[in-house]
């Protein structure tokens, strides 16, 4: 068993400097694969980027099937924080005084349209609350939003059944969206 | 922060939700009041999130991720922080974009520390498509400077031969962000805008169009002063645009802010930028965009655009504005609305018209715009304008030729009479909606609604559905019946339906609706109401146009002298009014009165409907009076510049294009510029047939001058050719003046100077017939027709009655068209023509050494060939002779 199951068995178990490692080595290898991806250009990207790092990750390290749904989770989660992040730093350029001509970028990336940050802010801030009313639906939103998985693959991960997570994620995206559209004013 | 009512249990709430969201509509508000009488603000918290769950949202679009990891790893891998451009050491790369990066970058020669933006050509990007686009900014750059655009300040090429540029860095952040963040109450956010509005005003006036405008483009500094930046995609109006990558395909475009034109590749001009104007006005005042660009892809936008976008005031959330939404109804949402019009023609016409309007608002005064109405709607089912501005273009088109413009109408409206039935549904879908309307527009609504009564299977009677033609006729007749205690409404539509009727070329009962108005108006009004102006003036109109001069004049400075007195005057009609008296007075010949008028019309067009295409038909009309006077001098730059605006809104090949290219082809035929003439003609002859119906006049006006174009060239095998179908067109057109008159002289010339002198006389007898039969034979192309077919008649050897005819043309010309230098130089040759026919060698001599002289006179020096030649004949002659 490679040590990788180890920790990843043992953050799931509660041990934060286990869960610490897990969750580095896992934004770092999502990097490296996006990374690689892009230099390919986008017709090469067969696979999603965290399947991706499961099946490096399992090659490399003999990973144990039954740790899938924690490293999906934990995948999930590092492809939030890597979206977060990149978020925070282009929205810090841009207060910084810098030029904004990202044109062409926005339109190539027109699915994950750019300069939509603060909206992403707002969702990880709405996620942040739900975390207290609901956490598993966090990370249902993290899976499927965060990590682009569909539902279906998404069922066994967290062993309910599809029709039951159809549910939940209306609940939770219509939670999220209440957040978005600016909570308060909507009743008045 | 945007959260739950304190005190309401976000869980329970979420609860609830799962519970009502599986219920059908009914169930789900019956049990939405249960809640609510035992605990209101659940109920509350729970049709927010019902509401929620039925909108689009960030959730629903595709993962962020790929693309953003994309993005930061080509940032790390193509950042050339800390090397040397130029003068210039690069610091840090502050942006990124679609041809270059830009730097902030420090000056640290001459030991003088300066602080730029540096931007400068990604390597790998060097195709050279993007080597001339990024060029092209440069020079754009450099031709502006004005407060409100960041200033260019250097640039070259650096060591690895990447073009690049410093500009000035603008300190500053977006200009929403800056309304926001400092709290700017309504009046300060408007005032941001109007800065932004004289800036790209003054771009546009140096023909450069953005293309790119939007918030984080327009930088605010500390000191509250926007600045204009990225003119990486504007557009140069005066130059051909042959690069792929930024002509009208949409790569280049941000989604969000993208205009209609531009996402459907259509043609951009100035409207593409007032419409962005638009959106950030909208921003700045909600804080947010238009709900379909906030959540759109590409794809869900193409659809968004084909509607328009709720006005602010009804913006369905209220971000986090600091600004009342109610404050936005009326006149701010009338302009916010007018400048996103989806048809790029019912924008204002310019930012500047933009800014008035804007103004007008701030300082309490009516605005412009008038609300999109239903009756607009409706006006444009049937029409495309309302008001005079059909008559201003009829007077232009008299001013041309005395034919045209109602007559192309008339052709738009057998277009639309084809889609009549698609279009009489979509505008009763405009009808229903329309519920927030006064009590006359009520009135309108209900009238107009019962033209469409017929499309309506459960309400139509036994006639069925109508075609559009049906249906106006018999909204035609019910408009007395039905209107009878509303007199000011049907004053209104008697003018309107008059003017559709013109417009299909029935005059006869145009003008007795207009008569109908005008009494009408006077009864209700009284006599100086500016309704009584436009009676007055659809009448002249109307009158001038077939021909009929009688009491025009009078109508017309009546009309005219109403529109000066009244405060609520509208400045178009009055602009129109002048252009109509300008065209009376062409006519007559009055060509120093006509002027005045039109420059007065185009004056307060300038000033009040600045680049709308009744400007331009103004600006125009002084090119044609300038052109008469031989000023060519002044007409040459008007004419260049209604020609580049016009393409600019409308595109490169524009059908207006096809009449207003042919005072350009003149100023450049007295210029002796014929191989720009040559090329002007061919191409006013392809956009004439590609916009215009067979046989239409200008198709014919085109054909015949690029006929004589050919003539000229010594091709007359084509150019007859030409001559002869544009006069066949012109002839089932029912024409018989300048236009086909000129043609028949052009023919009769071509076929002269190749020495068919029988037939040339044939074609000059069948134009001055057409003179007699039309009475018009006192003007200056019939006399001039006169000394032609004399000049052939001399070729024929009838020198004796040549010779009478040469002298009475040449007397006519001299006494009533001073200026005519040369027609009485062509009369001259006649006469002279005729004097050798009768063997007067010497006296021939005399008479072509003046025509020679003349023509010299006129053409800076330059001899012309042919009368030459013909001196030398005569002199020959005479010499032999003696």
């Amino acid at each position: 068993m490679g040590e990788i199951t180890e920790w990843l068995g043992q953050a799931f178990a509660g041990d934060r400097v286990a869960a610490d490692r897990v969750f580095k080595r896992i934004y770092t290898d999502l990097h490296d694969i996006a990374a690689r991806q892009s230099r390919q250009g986008s017709a090469a990207r067969a696979t999603s980027l965290v399947h991706e790092a499961w099946m490096r990750l399992a090659a490399a390290e003999h990973v144990e099937m039954n740790s899938r749904a924690h490293f999906f989770a934990i995948a999930a989660r590092a492809m939030r924080q890597i979206t977060i992040d990149r978020m925070r730093r282009e929205h810090a350029e841009k207060r910084g005084g810098g030029l904004d001509i990202t044109a062409l970028d926005t339109l190539l990336h027109d699915a994950a349209d750019l300069s939509d940050d603060g909206q992403l802010f707002e969702l990880d801030r709405a996620l942040a609350a739900l975390e207290a009313i609901d956490p598993e639906a966090v990370q249902l939103v993290e899976l499927r939003y965060f990590a682009g998985l569909p539902l279906d693959q998404i069922a066994p991960l967290l062993g309910t059944s599809e029709r039951t997570l159809k549910r939940r994620w209306r609940t939770a995206r219509a939670f999220l969206h209440r957040q978005l559209a600016g909570g308060a004013d909507a009743s008045a | 922060m945007p959260a739950p009512e304190s005190g309401v249990d976000a869980r329970r709430a979420l609860q609830e939700f799962e519970r009502l969201s599986e219920l059908s509509t009914e169930a789900c508000a019956e049990a939405l009041q249960a809640l609510a009488e035992t605990s209101p603000a659940l109920a509350a918290e729970v049709r927010a999130l019902l509401a929620a769950d039925a909108a689009q949202g960030l959730l629903d679009r595709a993962a962020p991720l790929t693309a953003v990891v994309e993005h930061e790893s080509e940032h790390a891998r193509l950042d050339r922080s800390n090397e040397r451009i130029g003068s210039y050491r690069l610091v840090e790369r502050i942006g990124r974009g679609g041809m270059g990066d830009v730097y902030r970058a420090v000056r640290d020669a001459d030991g003088f520390n300066q602080i730029v933006a540096l931007k400068l050509l990604r390597r790998g990007l060097d195709s050279e498509d993007i080597v001339r686009r990024f060029v092209q900014e440069r020079r754009i750059l450099a031709r502006l400077e004005h407060p409100g655009i960041a200033r260019m300040i250097d640039g070259g090429l650096s060591g690895d031969g990447l073009p690049w540029f410093a500009m000035e860095l603008v300190d500053g952040i977006p200009i929403t962000e800056f309304a926001r963040g400092r709290s700017l109450g309504l009046r300060s956010r408007i005032e941001l805008l109007l800065a932004v509005c004289d800036a790209v005003d003054y771009a546009h006036r140096r023909l450069i169009v953005h293309r790119d405008l939007k918030p984080s483009n327009v930088l605010v500094t500390m000191d509250g002063a926007p600045r204009l930046l990225d003119f990486g995609i504007a557009k140069l109006l005066d130059q051909d645009e042959t690069s792929a990558l930024t002509g009208t395909g949409v790569r280049l475009l941000s989604p969000a802010y993208a205009t209609p034109e531009q996402l459907a590749g259509e043609p951009v001009g100035i409207t593409t930028d007032v419409y962005a104007l638009g959106l950030m006005l909208y921003e700045l005042l909600t804080d947010t965009l238009p709900q379909a660009r906030r959540d759109g892809t590409l794809a869900t936008l193409h659809q968004a655009v084909q509607v328009s976008p709720v006005a602010p005031s009804a913006s369905a959330t209220q971000g986090q504005t600091s600004i009342r939404l109610r404050a936005l109804a009326g006149d701010l949402d009338t302009i916010t609305l007018k400048a996103l019009a989806l048809e790029p023609d019912r924008r204002y016409a310019s930012a500047a018209a933009l800014a008035d309007d804007l103004r007008r608002y701030l300082d309490g005064h009516p605005i412009a715009a008038r609300p999109d109405t239903l009756s607009y709607r409706v006006g444009k089912f049937v029409r495309r304008h309302r008001g005079g501005v059909a008559a201003a273009l009829v007077s232009v088109m008299a001013l041309v030729s005395g034919l045209g413009f109602a007559l192309w109408q008339a052709d738009l409206a057998r277009a639309q009479a084809h889609r009549a039935d698609a279009e009489a549904q979509r505008a009763e879908a405009h009808l229903l909606r329309a519920t927030e309307l006064g009590a006359r527009t009520k009135r309108v609504k209900e009238f107009l609604m019962s033209v469409f009564q017929q499309e309506d299977p459960l309400r139509r009677d036994e006639r069925g559905a109508l075609t559009m033609t049906e249906a106006f006729e018999d909204a035609l007749k019910r408009i007395d019946t039905e209107l009878v205690d509303d007199p000011s409404l049907r004053v209104d539509l008697l003018d309107d339906f008059g003017e559709i009727l013109a417009n299909q070329g029935r005059f006869d009962e145009a003008e007795t609706l207009f008569k109908r108005a005008l009494a009408l108006a006077e009864k209700t009004h009284g006599p100086d109401h500016p309704a009584v102006a436009e009676s007055l003036l659809n009448l002249s109109v109307v009158a001038h146009f077939r021909g009929r001069d009688d009491g025009s004049k009078q109508r017309l400075q009546r009309a005219i002298g109403i529109l000066e007195q009244s405060a609520e005057t509208d400045p178009e009609a009055l602009a129109n009014a002048l252009s109509s008296m300008a065209a009376v007075q062409r006519g007559e010949g009055d060509l120093v009165t006509a002027t005045a008028n039109t420059r007065r019309a185009a004056d307060l067009l300038s000033k009040h409907r600045s680049g709308s295409t009744v400007h331009l038909a103004a600006l125009y009309n002084l090119s044609i009076l300038l052109i008469d006077q031989e000023q060519y001098d002044e007409a040459e730059p008007l004419i260049r510049e209604v020609v580049a605006l016009t393409e600019a809104n409308q595109g490169k090949n524009a059908a207006p294009l096809a009449m207003l290219l042919s005072s350009l082809e003149q100023v450049l035929a007295h210029r002796g510029a014929f191989d720009e003439e040559f090329a002007v003609g061919a191409r006013r002859l392809e956009i004439a047939r590609k916009n215009l119906p067979a046989d239409h006049p200008w198709l014919a006006g085109a054909l015949a001058s690029h006929g004589w174009q050919y003539v000229q060239k010594g091709d007359w095998p084509q150019g007859e050719q030409m001559l002869v179908d544009a006069i066949a067109m012109l002839r089932r057109n029912g024409d018989t003046d300048t236009s086909l008159l000129g043609a028949l002289r052009q023919l009769g010339e071509s076929q002269r100077r190749r020495g068919e002198v029988g037939l040339a006389f044939a074609t000059f007898e069948e134009a001055y017939a057409q003179c007699r039969e039309t009475g018009a034979t006192n003007n200056l192309m019939c006399a001039t027709i006169r000394a032609n077919r004399a000049g052939a008649d001399a070729l024929r050897g009838n020198g004796a009655a040549a010779l009478a005819e040469a002298d009475l043309a040449l007397a006519e010309l001299r006494e009533r068209f001073p200026n005519s230098h040369d027609e009485q130089a062509q009369a001259l040759e006649s006469r002279a023509a005729a004097l050798f026919a009768l063997s007067r060698h010497d006296d021939a001599v005399a008479a072509q050494r003046e025509a020679v002289a003349l023509f010299q006179q006129i053409y800076g020096g330059a001899t012309r060939p042919a009368a030459q030649a013909s001196l030398d004949r005569y002199l020959a002659a005479a010499a032999a002779a003696n």
